[in-house]
């Protein structure tokens, strides 16, 4: 970001020049310039930095995320409009949630014509919760936006969660005015009493008090994207988990089923899914109640057994175990001992092109490519150097 | 991603990109450990020519034959696309690494990207030339390649040495056992570095990938005749992370220039320790779209490896059980190498393949490396255990409920209108 904070500070951009198609749906889309991507990769870098200190992470998250499809995000001040902007926005925040939060669970809410609806109900499924939001887009933005009707709407939904997971709503709010059937602040500090943080990115341009205050009020955070990027920025802040206070979160050892993905041969008859009453081959049966289910994760039908995967857990381990970030060492060419100097885990040569730079593990001591110092951290979540080295520190 | 842990359904979305002839890297994972290939001799230990041989001989020579398929299943692979290649990667139960590319100057010849290094550097390429035709002869000049009968001799002799070493090396270093734990790291496991080899795999993927992906869209732009526009578009060239990383399958991207695969050969049964590496590596190959094929080798009837059938399973891979291999029928390796493993991920979607009938999902204690069907899992740091705990040992945190409250967890959550969950009279 840098020095282009807002829309108007920018220098006059050449736009089209950073249009790529999309090979896989033909859209066209603006690429990411090298800039960005090192802005990226330094804030993966500090978000790292945040996770190995003794800070602790609600990993089970229940969220709301609350959107405004009031009259006001007709306006026209993200292209095409402040609605499909931050649909588009939602879409790829649902996405990247479920990723991210593997046993979370997601709602979404949203407000026009005064009051709040719910647009898709608690679950763990992001193609329905996307389907959702481009059915709402298609019903239009109308009406006036009810913060309070919002709230007390996440309120009902969440009171009744476990206190074991971080509860959490996100308002996405486009309108400068609130139209409550009461007093706001009464229903903010009844969210604050049941510890449920309110975090608010407010789209409208400017900041509007009450909003401010709700997040403040609840512990929960507050921005006022200034553009499209800005938008996208802001939503993933919270894909990570939350940081979570000692006195917000019980902590609790949840019983949870694990059960084996079978094939019905077939000289036997398909049995019936509990859950959708299709009748299928293939599906997993309850450990505690012989349910025959057709898709994990969910709660257990008959026995309300939590059902997963053992690889839905271990998607979020890496935060638990991450590889240290590895010191930057500089290679000149010129040194004979430098030729001899490779990747240890790609082979590529580190001084091929004369002066070049290389990233050595803290842990392992080992020396590795920037290339391969990238991919190690944002994707594999392994140092092959440890791996290899014996350092079993998952014992 | 929808369907994260599911078998996508298919890659016929991305096929109408993607020319049905790309060619494929095939990285192989040989698990060494002598201890597992122990058992395809021990079980024969009362055949009558039992004590002619030792035991351990016996196991070399097993080997050296296994060796001898998988050298002839690589250079069927190579000689399927001119493009096509190889690498290998073996481990033991002391450490794992790289044997084919065989140098650091084997691996540049193999990948050929001192060109594709960065993306300025490909810019930089392509504005030098003066017609699009020099340009695409200069691409072509570092495009990969090989020699087909040298690679081939390579892996017979010099891999085949080498790889045996290391099998050597375990056996003293079996024969030291606790004595040089000090060189070797604080646990003596019998688990083979299968983790550590399955990192290596993936690095070197992602570096022929990215390249691969650099040269493929340097080519595309080139034939558009855009040439103008080519200094001004750093994003079509690949960012720092090279195009096969991150950034590409964060939008979606599968359509990797090339058909990147692992196949993992291994005697052993699950790698306890290792859980959390190992699946780290599957997501990581996952994103990449990389299917990892499985092949285990089992005496008898003995059990399915829950850490490979996940792995196969959440890549779309392959997972492939040999039964009854043994050191006089050695030969069904090699036919389920070329019956199975051999088609590429394209050609696969017209053939049929195995499908897995079951797959076993079960977790692992953190506390007693035991599999589990029904556990209790940390709220904070989502660890399972068998049994209940006060504290949770990986993360340290402090659990806030009675007995009477833990009975009846879990609450029938997360319906809408239910009365206030047990836990919530607490705190
Ligand atoms: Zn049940
Ligand atoms: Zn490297
Ligand atoms: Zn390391
Ligand atoms: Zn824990």
């Amino acid at each position: 970001m840098g020095s282009k904070e807002y829309a108007w500070e920018a220098n006059f951009e050449r736009s089209w020049d950073k249009i790529q198609e999309d090979p896989q749906t033909g859209r066209l889309s603006a690429s990411e310039g090298i800039a960005q991507q090192l802005a990226r990769k330094r804030r993966r870098d500090s978000l790292r930095e945040t996770l190995r200190g003794k800070v602790r992470r609600g990993m089970m998250r229940f969220m709301v995320l609350a959107l405004d499809f009031s009259r006001s995000m007709n306006l026209t001040d993200m292209r095409p409009s402040r609605a499909e902007v931050v649909v588009g926005a939602a879409q790829l925040f649902v996405r990247e949630f479920y990723d991210q939060n593997p046993i979370s669970q997601l709602i979404i809410i949203a407000t026009r014509n005064g009051v709040a609806t719910v647009l898709s109900p608690l679950g763990s499924n992001p193609v329905a919760h996307i389907k959702a939001l481009s059915d709402s887009l298609a019903v239009g933005t109308f009406g006036e936006a009810s913060l309070q009707n919002l709230l007390v709407q996440g309120l009902a939904i969440l009171d009744a969660l476990p206190l074991y997971a971080s509860r959490e709503i996100l308002v996405v709010f486009g309108s400068i005015a609130t139209c409550d059937p009461g007093d706001v602040h009464a229903t903010i500090g009844e969210l604050r009493e049941k510890k449920i943080t309110v975090s608010i990115v407010c789209v409208a341009g400017a900041e509007v008090y009450v909003l401010k205050s709700a997040s403040h009020e609840t512990g929960g955070k507050h921005f006022v994207p200034m553009n499209e990027e800005h938008l996208h920025l802001h939503m993933q802040m919270f894909l990570q988990p939350p940081q979570v206070r000692a006195d917000t979160l019980a902590p609790s050892l949840i019983r949870m089923g694990f059960p084996v993905l079978r094939t019905i041969t077939s000289d036997l008859p398909p049995k019936k899914c509990l859950n959708d009453l299709i009748e299928r081959r293939v599906g997993y049966e309850c450990p505690r109640c012989s349910a025959w289910l057709s898709d994990v994760p969910i709660e257990c039908v008959l026995c309300g057994l939590t059902l997963l995967s053992s690889p839905h857990l271990a998607r979020s381990y890496h935060h638990l175990f991450p590889v240290p970030r590895f010191t930057e060492k500089s290679v000149s060419g010129a040194a004979e001992a430098d030729q001899q100097r490779a990747c240890s885990a790609c082979l590529r040569s580190l001084a091929a092109g004369g002066e070049s730079v290389a990233a050595e593990c803290p842990r392992c001591s080992e020396e590795f490519c920037i290339e391969c110092d990238s991919f190690i951290h944002e994707s594999l979540h392994n140092c092959p150097g440890c791996e290899n080295g014996g350092i079993f520190m998952y014992e | 991603m929808e369907g994260k842990d599911r078998r996508p359904a298919t890659r016929s979305e991305t096929e109408a990109v993607v020319s049905r002839d790309r060619p494929s890297m095939v990285v192989v994972v040989l698990d060494l450990s002598l201890h597992s290939w122990m058992r395809f001799v021990e079980q024969e230990a009362d055949a009558p020519d039992a004590d002619a041989v030792s035991a351990a001989q016996a196991c070399a020579l097993l080997i050296e034959q296994v060796l001898a398929q998988l050298v002839i299943f690589m250079n069927a692979v190579l000689a399927m696309h001119a493009e096509n290649h190889v690498a290998l990667v073996a481990c033991n139960t002391r450490r794992a690494k790289t044997f084919l590319p065989a140098s650091v100057a084997a691996a540049h010849e193999m990948f050929a990207d001192d060109k594709m290094r960065s993306p300025g550097a490909v810019a930089e390429l392509m504005i030098e030339g003066s017609t699009n035709a020099d340009k695409l002869m200069e691409l072509e000049d570092h495009a990969p390649r090989r020699e087909v009968s040298s690679l081939m001799r390579q892996v017979q002799d010099g891999v085949t040495l080498a790889l045996l070493e290391m099998l050597d090396t375990e056996r003293e270093g079996a024969g030291l056992s606790g004595a040089d734990a000090s060189g070797g790291g604080r646990t003596t496991s019998k688990d083979p570095k299968m983790s550590a080899a399955l990192s290596l795999a993936l690095c070197l993927i992602n570096r022929a990938v990215s390249t691969a992906n650099t040269r493929a869209r340097a080519v595309a732009l080139l034939n558009t005749e855009n040439v103008e526009h080519v200094g001004r578009l750093p994003g079509l060239l690949g960012g720092e992370n090279g195009p096969g990383s991150v950034d590409v399958q964060a939008k979606g991207l599968h359509s990797n220039a090339v058909n990147a695969r692992v196949l993992i050969v291994s005697p052993s049964d699950d790698m306890a320790s290792q859980y959390v590496p190992f699946m780290n590596c599957m997501f990581s190959a996952q994103r990449m779209s990389v299917p990892v094929d499985c092949c285990v080798l089992r005496v008898k009837d003995a059990e399915d490896s829950k850490f490979f059938q996940q792995a196969s399973y959440l890549t779309s891979g392959i997972y492939l059980r040999v039964l009854r291999f043994a050191r006089n029928n050695t030969g069904c390796l090699l036919q389920c190498l070329m019956g199975y493993f051999l088609a590429d991920g394209d050609a696969r979607q017209s053939l049929r393949m195995p499908r897995q009938r079951e797959v076993d999902f079960r977790a692992t204690c953190f506390a007693t490396r035991e599999t589990i069907n029904l556990g209790w899992t940390c709220s904070v740091c989502l660890s399972s255990f068998r049994d209940h705990c006060a504290a949770c040992p990986t993360c340290g945190v402090k659990f806030k409920l009675s007995v009477a409250a833990r009975r009846a967890m879990p609450p029938k959550a997360p319906a809408l209108k239910t009365s206030p969950s047990p836990s919530s009279s607490i705190s």
